[in-house]
C-alpha cells in the first residue's frame, strides 16, 4: 500500500543510507537482546512493535514490496514495523526503504549494531527542497541486503 | 570476482584534500576486508568454532549507490546494479556459516553468536553520528578483535569511522541546493531528454525503472536497464559536467566540515595502517579472495 504524503515529490539519494541511530530505549532493550540471542543465523527480522515485539516476518533474501502477497513480508506488513534486527552475514547491511522497489528514503542497519529497538526516533535519508524526512517507524515498504560501503557512501559512488 | 570495473579512475575520483590522508581505493578496501575475514576465522578457531571467511564485496559491488552513475563501463555491464543486488542476497542466503550456526546445540549456538558478534547485553561502545543520534557496537567479539588488530585501536576506530562515514547527510542537501549543481543537473536532464528520456534528476530514473521493466523477461529487463544507465552515465560524464561538478562540490563541502577534520584524519590514517597490516597478513596467510 502506497503512502501518499508530501514526500512523494522528494529527491531521494537511494545510495546514501544513513545508519539507524540508537535511541535511549535501545540501550535498555532486554527484549531485543533476548530476540537477538534466539534469532536464527542468516535472517533479517522486523517487528510490529518497538523492543522487538510481535514478529512481522523474517527474510534471508530481499523483498521489494512488503505490501504485496509475495516475498517474506506480505500485505499487512507494509508500514507496520517499529523495530528491526539483523542477524545475517558479516560485511552486509540491511537497507530499509519507505517506498516499494527500494525507493525514496533509505536507512541502514549493520550487523555489528544488532538491532534498532525503536524506529520512532529514526528518519530515512531523504533530501529535497521543502521536504521533511520521513520517520522509519511504520513506514518501511521494502528492504534489501547491501554492502556496508553502500551505507557509508560518499555523494558519488 | 566480478572484475576491476572503474578501478583505474578511482583514486583520482574520490574527494581529496592536501592535508588529509587519501581515501583508500576500493581495491585496497577489499584487501583490508579479506584480512578481517582471515582474522575472524583465526579468532573463532581459538574458541573452538569453525568460521568460513565470507568472500568480500567485489569492486563492482562497491561502486553501487551514489547520486548518479559516474562510470560508463560499469553502467554498460551492470545497468543500475539490479543483478548485483540480487547476487548480494544470494551471498547472504548461501553463507555456510549460517547453516553451521543453526546446526549447533542451543547453548553452543548462543556462545557462537556471542563469540563472533558479541553480546548486546555486554559491554558496548557508543559513537555519536554527525546527523544526530548514536550507534552502539560490542566492545568484545571476534569481529571487534579482528578490527582491533587491523586498525590498532578498535574503540578509537569505531568513533572515527562513525563520524567520517556519516557526513553525507550534512552536506548532500547543500550540494543539491548549490546553483552550480542545479545548473549541471539541468544540463544533464536536457541531455537525457535529447536521448528520449524525460527525467528531472537521476533519482527520478531509479523511481521509474521498476515500471519500465515490469512484465518483461529478465533478459529484456536487463537490456532496458543497461540502455538507460549508459545514457545516464554518458550524459553525466561526457556530455555535461554533472559528475565533475558534484565531485568538486563534494570536496569543497567536505573541506568545510572543520569540526570533523580530526575524525576524518584519524579514520583515513587508521585505514592506511590497516592496509599495511592487511598486506603483511595476506602475504603470510591465504586470505579468501573477493567475490
Amino acid at each position: 500500500m502506497r503512502k501518499t504524503f508530501a514526500l512523494l515529490a522528494a529527491t531521494t539519494l537511494a545510495g546514501l543510507g544513513a545508519l539507524l541511530p540508537a535511541t535511549s530505549a535501545q540501550a535498555e532493550s532486554w527484549q531485543c537482546d533476548n530476540k537477538w540471542h534466539n534469532a536464527s543465523s542468516g535472517y533479517f527480522y522486523a517487528y510490529d512493535f518497538k523492543n522487538c515485539g510481535t514478529q512481522l516476518g523474517r527474510a534471508a533474501g530481499n523483498d521489494n514490496d512488503w505490501g504485496d502477497l509475495s516475498g517474506n513480508f506480505t500485505n499487512y506488513d507494509a508500514n507496520q514495523a517499529e523495530s528491526v534486527l539483523h542477524k545475517g552475514t558479516s560485511g552486509l547491511s540491511v537497507a530499509v526503504y519507505d517506498a516499494e522497489n527500494y525507493g525514496r528514503g533509505v536507512a541502514c542497519i549493520r550487523k555489528a549494531e544488532f538491532y534498532a529497538s525503536d524506529l520512532s526516533d529514526n528518519r530515512f535519508s531523504t533530501y529535497g527542497p521543502g521536504t521533511g524526512r520521513a520517520l522509519v517507524a511504520n513506514n518501511i515498504e521494502s528492504h534489501q541486503w547491501v554492502t556496508d560501503t553502500y551505507c557509508a557512501s560518499t555523494f558519488l559512488s | 570476482m566480478l572484475g576491476a570495473v572503474g578501478c583505474a579512475a578511482e583514486a583520482a575520483d574520490v574527494p581529496q584534500r592536501a592535508d588529509l590522508p587519501r581515501r583508500l581505493t576500493h581495491a585496497e578496501e577489499m584487501l583490508v576486508d579479506r584480512a578481517r575475514e582471515a582474522l575472524i576465522e583465526k579468532c573463532m578457531a581459538e574458541t573452538g568454532f569453525t568460521y568460513r571467511p565470507v568472500p568480500v564485496a567485489s569492486l563492482a559491488e562497491r561502486k553501487m549507490g551514489g547520486y548518479v552513475l559516474d562510470d560508463v563501463t560499469w553502467a554498460r555491464r551492470h545497468g543500475y546494479g539490479t543483478r548485483l543486488s540480487e547476487g548480494l542476497a544470494d551471498v547472504q542466503r548461501n553463507d555456510p556459516n549460517h547453516a553451521y550456526a543453526r546446526g549447533l546445540p542451543k547453548a553452543e549456538r548462543i556462545r557462537y553468536s556471542k563469540t563472533l558478534d558479541g553480546d548486546p547485553s555486554g559491554g558496548m561502545l557508543t559513537a555519536e553520528l554527525p546527523a544526530g543520534g548514536t550507534v552502539r557496537t560490542p566492545r568484545d567479539s571476534c569481529v571487534a578483535e579482528a578490527k582491533g588488530e587491523l586498525y590498532g585501536d578498535f574503540p578509537a576506530f569505531f568513533h572515527a569511522e562513525k563520524a567520517a562515514t556519516g557526513l553525507v547527510p550534512l552536506y548532500a542537501p547543500e550540494i543539491l541546493k548549490d546553483r552550480r549543481f542545479v545548473n549541471a543537473r539541468e544540463e544533464w536532464a536536457s541531455c537525457m531528454s535529447k536521448r528520449g528520456h524525460d527525467f528531472a534528476d537521476p533519482a527520478a530514473v531509479r523511481e521509474r525503472l521498476p515500471q519500465l521493466t515490469h512484465g518483461v523477461s529478465r533478459d529484456k529487463a536487463h537490456v532496458i536497464e543497461v540502455e538507460l544507465a549508459v545514457d545516464e552515465a554518458e550524459c553525466a560524464t561526457k556530455e555535461t559536467a554533472l559528475v565533475r561538478t558534484a565531485r568538486a562540490l563534494e570536496t569543497e563541502y567536505v573541506d568545510g566540515l572543520d569540526e570533523y577534520r580530526d575524525e576524518l584524519t584519524d579514520y583515513r590514517r587508521m585505514q592506511h595502517g590497516a592496509l599495511k597490516r592487511a598486506r603483511e597478513l595476506c602475504a603470510e596467510y591465504a586470505c579468501v579472495p573477493g567475490r
